[in-house]
């Protein structure tokens, strides 16, 4: 059913606004860094999507939290378990546009500063977080890029007094997916 | 009291070492390990399309062993990852793998048997830590 609206999302929308074009891809890499004196975490996640629509600025990501990989299985485990509840909370999404966008033109390679807005769901709390990246135009393909700073305690994720110098209050995320046209 | 010292000693080496040893604990590994449940890609995806729930419930954090023909071979920042056709345009099974090595001599449209910890379904389903 999900990939019947898709369907018919992609082709209606095609017929809507001519030649609009969307970019895509399943395996962007976003990664996160807790990094504390005592010690230094990262989690690394392979399989992330992203849609961008060329016409409209509008973003689109997704990862799976059980997706990310750490260094120790045991940092892994309380990250799944303890901090995001990846049972119950199995998925993170970001939802936004930049800002007075005007249409990339993808025919020259280059690299576009841009400011995104929108709203990013992690935990099943969600905010507005707005933050500078970098679309770079390579022989028609696109690369995002983005690092922003994400606030444990904003997204309902509490952290025990007992590791609380192990773990870093604000998370780095850093986001980089090369995206391709859908044809 | 003195006479416990040397015990109270030894329960705090043994109470360090266990703690260093759950620190360092390594991984669980698909390679070589049983898998939990057998199913092609097509009924793994469909199986999340239905219901993704009943599907999660089922299936993450489960080795799961799939069996199918590779539909790509993806670039990834690191490791490697390889798509299963599901007979599906968009939708297939992803299964990541941490060293790219791991799929050296991998071809489009060779039949693998691929065992993965099933993190849940995003386009596709995905499989992570896999092994061939």
């Amino acid at each position: 059913m999900n990939q019947l609206i898709i369907i018919l999302a992609f082709t209606f929308g095609s017929f809507h606004a001519g030649n609009a074009q969307k970019y895509f891809t399943k395996t962007g890499y976003i990664s996160f860094y807790s990094d504390t004196p005592i010690e230094k975490i990262a989690g690394h996640n392979k399989s992330s999507s992203c849609v961008f629509d060329l016409s409209s600025g509008k973003l689109e990501f997704a990862s799976l939290i059980k997706g990310f990989q750490f260094e120790k299985a045991l940092m892994q485990e309380h990250f799944n378990e303890n901090y995001m509840e990846s049972t119950k909370f199995p998925k993170a999404t970001f939802k936004g546009q930049i800002e007075n966008y005007k249409p990339i033109d993808v025919t020259h390679n280059g690299k576009i500063n841009v400011k995104v807005s929108g709203q990013l769901t992690i935990h099943g709390i969600t905010k507005n977080i707005s933050t500078e990246g970098v679309i770079t135009v390579n022989n028609s393909k696109l690369n995002t890029y983005a690092e922003f700073n994400v606030l444990v305690a904003d997204y309902g994720i509490s952290i025990p007094s007992l590791v609380k110098d192990q773990i870093a209050k604000t998370v780095k995320v850093k986001v980089d997916a090369s995206l391709d046209v859908i044809k | 009291m003195k006479k416990f010292i040397p015990y109270i000693l030894i329960l705090i080496a043994l109470g360090i070492f266990a703690g260093y040893y759950m620190y360092n604990k390594p991984h669980a590994e698909t390679q070589g390990a049983k898998a939990d449940i057998t199913i092609n890609p097509a009924d793994l995806l469909a199986a999340f399309e239905l219901d993704e729930t009943k599907a999660n419930a089922m299936y993450l954090d489960k080795i799961i062993e799939v069996k199918g023909k590779v539909k790509s071979i993806n670039e990834v920042e690191q490791g490697g990852s390889i798509s299963l056709d599901t007979g599906n345009e968009i939708s297939s099974v992803i299964c990541e793998f941490e060293h790219a090595a791991s799929i050296d001599g991998v071809k489009v449209g060779d039949e693998v048997i691929i065992k993965g910890f099933c993190s849940g379904k995003l386009m596709d389903v995905i499989l992570v830590r896999c092994s061939l």
